[in-house]
């Protein structure tokens, strides 16, 4: 049985006191024990709604409607009550977002954010600074000087800091699945460079399923061995990374790309989807229907 | 028209306690019309802070901002007026810059007015819609009366753009303006960027932490860290031959699309 399977699954978000959209339409995904998994797409192309679909994090309006089936193993989450999503992330699923700044309590010390998030049974110690699992982690995500970190509130630490807090946080329940949502996107390059590294020492020490959420095709390149690609709140293609980046099948896979790498490519002309061919792809992804 | 920053530094106060922030220290930067130069680093570089200087939106601590050898401190009132029209910005935040209760017709056409570049409403809605069709927002009909809201992050970039060439200027101060956008649309932009210095003969301070973009699309290249400016060239020595270890270690850090076997 797949660890976690998606099955046509469908989110219809509220615009307007009388309007809606459906920001995911009719997705399915499989990840097993393990994996390392992408979804890319641009921005509104529903990946991170699906990825907060799968963590049960979508706003808690009753006109937000989620169609299809989200399974843990045999656990069917589509329609579960609150109290079953919450014992889902407080065990098997850990989200990071891409800005640490809004996840983090401002007025609670670091180390005392980590250790609320581990298992009550595994903590030790008066607190959280003597707390040998919240020294652990923290160290885990290559924070320099534990204790003294966890003494620290988060607006003492830098940026890429504060999301390698994130990423302990995330971890400290040894979860089975991390979804990443844009973890880098709101940092330097060098110090992206060294978070997805902890990411990736990470959830490889720890044999935890990856699923990374990113508009970047070469940080998904980097980190993951299968790629989703969506449009329009559709899977429009997926395969290994390596062959969905190198021979794209997908009209749109390969627009994105051609665009991506003329932004790159030393002898290519600069090159953006003409509203013609993103007029034939809508056609083709959505059959005319948005 | 040449615009350079001579020796400028730039000091704040502290937040907190006596100490004080060396956002910029003695920068030499110059700007022409029809050449891209790029400022790059990473946050609390001083790069935004050296690009509000070149908009002379900051009173140095000390140096110069001089457009054609006169010191912005000293300019007549008419000379200012002048630097007004030709130095223009876009900045990042498309959202942030754009009135959410003026649409895109008015905030264009209220500037055009301000600055009398046309008087009469025919006027002023020829030249906006001018504006529109160089940054490629056609037929202006359809955009005139849009809100930002009823725009794609690209298409609010644009009108930002066109706000800023309906005035004619030779010098563009862009502050990130493309780092927020879709791969695509990036393109798009850049694109549009470029083909107004082939047709209106635009020059551009594009300040950015996108090494790729910059690789992409500038002539030369400013590399700033901690406020100075560490390292300059071509961007061609630049990339190939960067001599600062910081230069080294940024362009040591970007990721390729290349697959790791």
């Amino acid at each position: 049985m797949a660890f976690l399977q998606v099955e046509n699954l469908s989110v219809h978000l509220p615009t307007g006191p009388r309007r809606e959209i459906e920001a995911v339409h009719s997705v399915s995904l499989d990840i097993e024990r393990g994996d390392r998994v992408g979804i890319v797409g641009e921005s509104g192309s529903g990946k991170s709604i699906t990825g907060r679909a799968i963590a049960g994090l979508l706003p808690t309006n009753p006109r937000v409607r989620v169609n299809g089936s989200i399974r843990f193993g045999d656990r069917e989450m589509v329609g579960a009550p609150a109290r079953a999503w919450d014992e889902i992330r407080s065990q098997t699923v850990g989200m990071i977002f891409q800005d640490p700044s809004t996840f983090l309590n401002p007025v609670m010390k670091v180390g005392q954010q980590v250790r609320e998030a581990i298992p009550a049974a595994r903590r030790s110690g008066r607190d959280a600074a003597s707390d040998p699992r919240v020294l652990e982690v923290l160290a885990l995500v290559g924070l320099p000087d534990a204790a003294q970190v966890a003494q620290r509130f988060p607006h003492e630490l830098s940026g890429g800091m504060r999301q390698r807090v994130l990423i302990a946080i995330a971890i400290a329940k040894t979860p089975d699945l991390i979804i990443a949502d844009e973890p880098t996107t709101a940092l330097d390059a060098t110090v992206q460079a060294k978070v997805l590294a902890t990411l990736d020492d990470t959830v490889r020490q720890l044999g935890t399923a990856l699923i990374l959420i990113s508009h970047d095709l070469a940080v998904v390149a980097n980190m993951t061995d299968r790629v989703y690609v969506m449009y329009a709140g559709r899977v429009v293609e997926t395969g290994t990374t390596r062959q969905v980046l190198t021979d794209p099948r997908h009209p749109y896979t390969q627009a994105l790309l051609r665009s991506v790498r003329s932004l790159t490519d030393e002898d290519t002309e600069l090159w953006s989807i003409p509203p013609d061919l993103r007029r034939e792809i809508d056609e083709l992804v959505t059959g005319g229907v948005r | 028209m040449l615009l350079e920053v001579r020796n400028a530094s730039k000091t704040f106060r502290a937040r907190r306690g006596a100490g004080q922030v060396h956002a910029v220290k003695s920068a030499n930067l110059t700007a022409r019309p029809g050449e891209f130069v790029a400022i790059v680093g990473e946050s609390g570089s001083g790069k935004s802070t050296l690009a509000r200087i070149l908009l002379g939106l900051i009173p140095l601590s000390s140096g110069t901002v001089e457009l054609d050898g006169v010191p912005l401190s000293r300019m007549t009132r008419a000379q200012r007026t002048h630097y007004r029209l030709n130095v223009q910005a876009v900045l990042q935040d498309p959202s942030g810059s754009l009135n959410p209760r003026k649409t895109v017709g008015r905030s264009i056409g209220e500037i055009v007015r301000l600055h009398r570049i046309a008087a009469t409403r025919e006027d002023v809605a020829a030249k906006v819609a001018e504006a529109l069709a160089h940054v490629g927002l056609t037929p202006a009909e359809h955009f005139l009366h849009r809100y930002p809201h009823e725009l794609s992050g690209g298409q609010r970039q644009r009108v930002l753009i066109a706000r800023a060439i309906v005035l004619n200027p030779q010098i563009i101060i862009a502050d990130e303006a493309v780092s927020a956008l879709d791969a695509s649309v990036k393109a798009g932009v850049l694109n549009l960027m470029n083909s107004l210095t082939q047709r209106l003969g635009i020059g551009y301070v594009f300040i950015t932490h996108d090494l790729p973009v910059v690789k992409k699309v500038a002539q030369y290249v400013y590399v700033m860290k901690s406020g100075e400016i560490v390292e300059e060239g071509p961007t061609k020595q630049i990339f190939e031959d960067a001599r600062h270890p910081y230069t080294q270690s940024l362009l040591a850090s970007a990721l390729s699309l290349d697959v790791p076997a």
